[in-house]
């Protein structure tokens, strides 16, 4: 019932505000959607992209978090919202995922994708320990003991399709400890509790420098300057990607005049030296693809995610 | 601790130990309720999948909690047949249930005003919603006077639309938002 | 080290920082004081206005956020019988009590002071001991969780109330409840019923508001025939005597740097909160104290436990984080995110690379808790006024704030309609005279227990290792004897007491 009601106020609302002209859009504050909650790497992420468009657009852009269930309530409930642009949202590699592992009927095309904006690389990295040092070690020492590498992810979300990437490639078994978010992660690695994961350089990176951890491989086409002696999957022998790539998204069905103004709008952003300092500086690279290339993209990884779901299914 | 009760009953009046034994058989229906509650629940957690990853599913946990919830209410309410049994008293039921309800009934129509509040809110918005709420609750607990209506009508206008625009404009946080009237 | 100390203090004695520290400060109390308003979501508001400021600046006001946030649920928790925050649950167990006695004023001051002392204890052992600390916080596996945890739950005998039976269902109820919705490894739904509304679980301050704050309001405006000629909650001339409360709150130096070291701790294990640091200070207290039976009755000690402890949990919570990076807390991955963004990044190396910054946010708590200090002995007088207000304006108001407060946590509209259910629910358990505290408990702990035992279940099959591991059995050991204490002083309690002590009726 709720639902009809929400159902009907978004046809209401958007018959009131009559069709959006593109040459004014936005002419009004554009609420930005992030499904998940204040801290995270989404919400820093998004809030510099949001502040950006803000100050290219010359309209406020708030941020509201919607958390729950692995991000997807809030996209729910984005979904529900009028098809007018001015309500955005977020989306990256766990929609895919939840949508494969059955917790949501959403997906990459129930939306209307405009611009990849951020891709943050992902570090296959180890902690201290008798066994190995580096890739090679590891993928060595797991052959040699199957399930005997206790790896930490977020069961069923995207560092858990990440390390099932690497079992395929490399033909090795991982034993699995559930962990939420990149820092319990971390924190895990470095107290010794788990003995890979999946980090990022924002948090692990001086623990690296540190010499507390170490990062064995890194799933991008080339080495990254922030750790520009970390080897990649591909002079490792497979052409992994591991990043989380997050992208906005508008509903299904918003005109296309208002699509094209907001994806031009979010290439000036990324084109801006402050938010692209702000993103590097959380660990993260700015990037640009618009609407055809993203959804050109997102269709590639949903091959890759539906190929290796099998694995992630409890 | 309940067999304290009857002690004390012997020695008082009887009026306190059939009014100990009415709340305990109120109490007693709690039991019974978050009993049979939670073995339907222990039942349900059961029947959850359980995942190769780990040995403990989705289930287990839920399954031990709610069985020992269901433990724990069937000794409360053995022990508070027990008590009710020893005080023997189980009369006027009715007159103290209504009486019960009397002294709470400005507490329930405040909670139906809550009700009915939250559910049109989808609807109207938070503004006419709250502001509507605010009068009636405000009328409810202070009575009808000329004196109460115009202080409950600057309360309201207050605390509806102008917490409204407070968050709306300073914090951007947008409270629900109607169909009917968007504020 | 000198330098970048007297660097640090610079930056933070800036004039502009120092006022906007103070809007800090009082948005902090006020927002804590409103049932149903967070810390948390006080911060979140104020992250945006942070990106412009210099990274120290930014920091410092959220630190005063923080600060003040910690002491301005006291005031909601004197005063009405509400906890203004999650983390001052047990704070309305004695300063309740003690401002219906007639004594508001002393329940604030002591509050007040208590959270005063509570900050500073807890920064200084940031200062010495932080590094250390934060070793042993990241060294402890999910075992080690597990068993303090288990240790945790055995405060709920000193949370019973009335009846020991009741406060056990209450707390396994808290348990069950916290069990729906996405399960916290898989994330697939459990026990929801394919409902929209119970699809993403039951959230802890939305069953904290529901249970607490809508159950009390309901209970405000019950008409029992005696008419209260005023109409106002406390009744009664007002006395501050702030500096002879602050002699009487430094006569308890034990129970004092016991609950703020409870406070530092807990605060420091990241995962646990003020929450928890409030009501196990508040157990500790009781436990050592020679009159047990005059807690939760209005007695200064359990005011003075419950608010240092929340209070050093700000301390705490930042060893993990200046030492380590790691975030103790919900606010402190806001802190952590702050800084990121000014390309500042935190982690073990951050006291090295960034010495300014992490002295400057020491001298900024302490900064921070005398604004709050100040603020609050100024403004008390007005905080009372609250008393004053008739119950037609303060019950439906607050309940509006209660209202927003369940909204604005997840922007879901269904977390309102839980809230009405939860209300009622709670409203009933009140009536039957079920103590509500060790449902909340319940609630908070009962997702950490599952986790960090199924977490340990994962790391290896072997039950064992829960005794085998050392902190973990010393904690496991703790509980046990936890468990004695309890059985033995129940039983004492009847013996001595059993004429007078008859079980309250709910009439």
């Amino acid at each position: 019932m709720f639902r009809k009601i929400a159902v009907a106020a978004g046809l209401l609302a958007a018959a009131i505000a009559g069709p959006a002209q593109a040459q004014d859009y936005p002419e009004k504050p554009i609420e930005f959607i992030v499904p998940w909650g204040p801290g995270g790497g989404s919400d820093t992420l998004m809030r510099i992209v949001a502040m950006g468009l803000a100050k290219e657009s010359g309209q406020a852009v708030p941020v509201i978090n919607m958390p729950g269930v692995g991000g997807t309530v809030g996209l729910a409930e984005f979904a529900k919202r009028p098809a007018d642009g001015y309500t955005v949202s977020q989306v990256h590699e766990g929609l895919l995922i939840a949508n494969g592992t059955g917790i949501t009927d959403l997906n990459w095309d129930s939306f209307m994708p405009i611009a990849l904006v951020t891709s943050s690389p992902q570090y296959l990295t180890l902690s201290k320990n008798d066994n190995f040092s580096n890739f090679e070690e590891m993928v060595a020492y797991a052959k040699e003991n199957p399930g005997a590498v206790r790896a930490g992810v977020t069961l069923a979300g995207v560092p858990h399709l990440h390390m099932a990437m690497i079992e395929d490639a490399y033909g090795i078994e991982f034993s699995y400890v559930g962990y939420e978010g990149t820092g319990q992660r971390i924190r895990a690695l470095v107290g010794g509790n788990i003995d890979v994961a999946i980090g990022d350089v924002s948090s692990a990176g001086q623990f690296v420098e540190n010499g507390d951890l170490i990062f064995a491989a890194v799933g991008m086409p080339e080495r990254t300057t922030d750790a520009p002696d970390v080897p990649t999957f591909k002079e490792l022998g497979h052409d992994l990607d591991l990043a989380v790539t997050r992208g906005v998204v508008l509903p299904k069905d918003t005109p296309q005049d208002v699509a094209d103004a907001l994806e031009a709008h979010l290439e000036k952003v990324m084109q801006n030296e402050d938010v692209r300092t702000k993103i590097t500086n959380v660990g993260s690279a700015p990037v640009f693809l618009g609407q055809d290339e993203y959804k050109a993209y997102l269709g590639n990884l949903s091959e890759t995610v539906d190929r290796l779901i099998g694995k992630l299914a409890g | 601790m309940m067999s304290k009760a009857d002690k004390s009953a012997a020695a008082g009046a009887s009026v306190p130990a059939a009014s100990r034994a009415r709340t305990e058989f109120a109490r007693l229906i709690s039991y019974i309720v978050f009993g049979l509650g939670s073995v339907y629940l222990s039942v349900r957690a059961s029947a959850l999948p359980t995942s190769r990853w780990e040995p403990l599913g989705a289930g287990s946990f839920p399954q031990l909690v709610f069985a020992v919830l269901a433990g724990l209410c069937l000794i409360a309410a053995v022990r508070a047949v027990i008590d009710i049994r020893k005080a023997g008293q189980l009369d006027g039921l009715a007159t103290a249930l209504s009486g019960w309800i009397k002294a709470r009934r400005i507490s329930f129509a405040l909670f139906g005003c809550l009700v009915v509040y939250l559910s049109v809110m989808p609807l109207a918005g938070f503004s006419l919603a709250t502001f509507v709420f605010l009068m009636i609750a405000q009328l409810l607990i202070a009575g009808l006077s000329k004196k109460t209506v115009v202080q409950s009508l600057i309360a309201a206008v207050i605390f509806s639309v102008g917490l409204n625009m407070l968050f709306a404009e300073v914090f951007n946080v947008f409270l629900p938002r109607g169909v009917l009237f968007a504020g | 080290m000198l330098d970048a100390f007297l660097a640090g203090a610079h930056q933070v004695f800036a004039f502009d920082t120092l006022i906007y520290m103070l809007i800090g400060s009082i948005a902090g109390i006020v927002a804590a004081a409103i049932p149903g308003f967070t810390v948390t979501m006080a911060i979140i508001l104020t992250l945006p206005l942070t990106f412009t400021m210099d990274p120290l600046q930014g920091v410092s006001v959220m630190l005063s956020v923080y600060v003040g946030g910690y002491t301005g649920g006291l005031i909601s928790a004197a005063l009405l019988g509400i906890p203004g925050t999650p983390s001052s649950v047990a704070t309305t167990f004695d300063a309740y009590p003690m401002a219906r006695k007639g004594e508001p004023g002393r329940a604030l001051s002591l509050g007040v002071w208590s959270s005063f002392f509570g900050t500073v204890i807890s920064t200084i052992v940031l200062v010495l001991a932080a590094p250390p600390l934060a070793l042993i916080a990241v060294k402890l596996g999910p075992w080690e969780y597990f068993s303090l945890i288990v240790f945790a739950l055995t405060i709920v005998a000193s949370l019973v109330g009335n009846s020991l039976m009741r406060g056990l269902i209450a707390g396994v109820i808290g348990l069950g409840i916290a069990t729906i919705g996405p399960d916290p490894m898989m994330g697939r739904p459990r026990l929801t019923f394919d409902s929209d509304i119970l699809l993403p679980g039951l959230p802890f301050l939305v069953v904290l508001i529901g249970i607490f704050a809508i159950s009390q309001l309901m209970s405000e405006v019950e008409d029992h025939g005696k008419k209260d000629a005023s109409g106002a909650l406390i009744p009664d001339v007002i006395e501050f005597k702030t500096w002879s409360v602050m002699r009487e709150v430094l006569m308890r130096p034990i129970n004092l740097v016991r609950s703020s070291l409870v406070g530092v701790f807990i605060g420091a294990l990241p995962g646990a909160g003020g929450s928890i640091a409030n009501l196990l200070a508040y157990d500790q207290a009781k436990r050592s104290s020679k009159k047990p039976e005059e807690f939760g009755k209005g007695t200064p000690d359990g005011v003075i436990a419950s608010e240092a402890g929340n209070s050093a949990t700000a301390g705490g919570g930042l060893i993990p984080m200046i030492a380590l990076g790691i975030p103790g807390s919900a606010v402190d991955a806001i802190l952590m995110a702050a800084l990121m963004v000014h390309g500042i990044s935190v982690g073990p190396r951050l006291i090295m690379d960034n010495a300014d910054l992490a002295y400057g946010m020491f001298v900024a708590m302490v900064v921070a808790s005398l604004m709050m200090l100040v603020v609050c002995v100024l403004s008390m007088r007005l905080f009372l006024r609250v008393t004053d207000i008739p119950k037609q304006f303060i019950v439906p108001t607050v309940m509006i704030c209660c209202v927003i407060g369940a909204f604005a946590l997840n922007n879901r509209v269904t977390d309102l309609y839980l809230l009405g259910a939860i209300g009622l629910v709670g409203y009933g358990l009140k009536s039957l005279d079920y103590p509500l505290a060790p449902l909340v408990l319940g609630v908070i702990l009962g997702p950490i227990a599952e986790t960090n035992l199924r977490r340990a279940l994962m790391s290896d099959g072997d039950w064992t290792v829960f005794f085998t591991r050392p902190i973990s059995a010393v904690l496991l050991a703790a509980a046990l004897l936890s468990v004695i204490f309890s059985v033995r002083s129940v039983l004492k309690m009847r013996k001595k007491d059993r004429p007078t002590t008859d079980e309250q009726d709910g009439d």
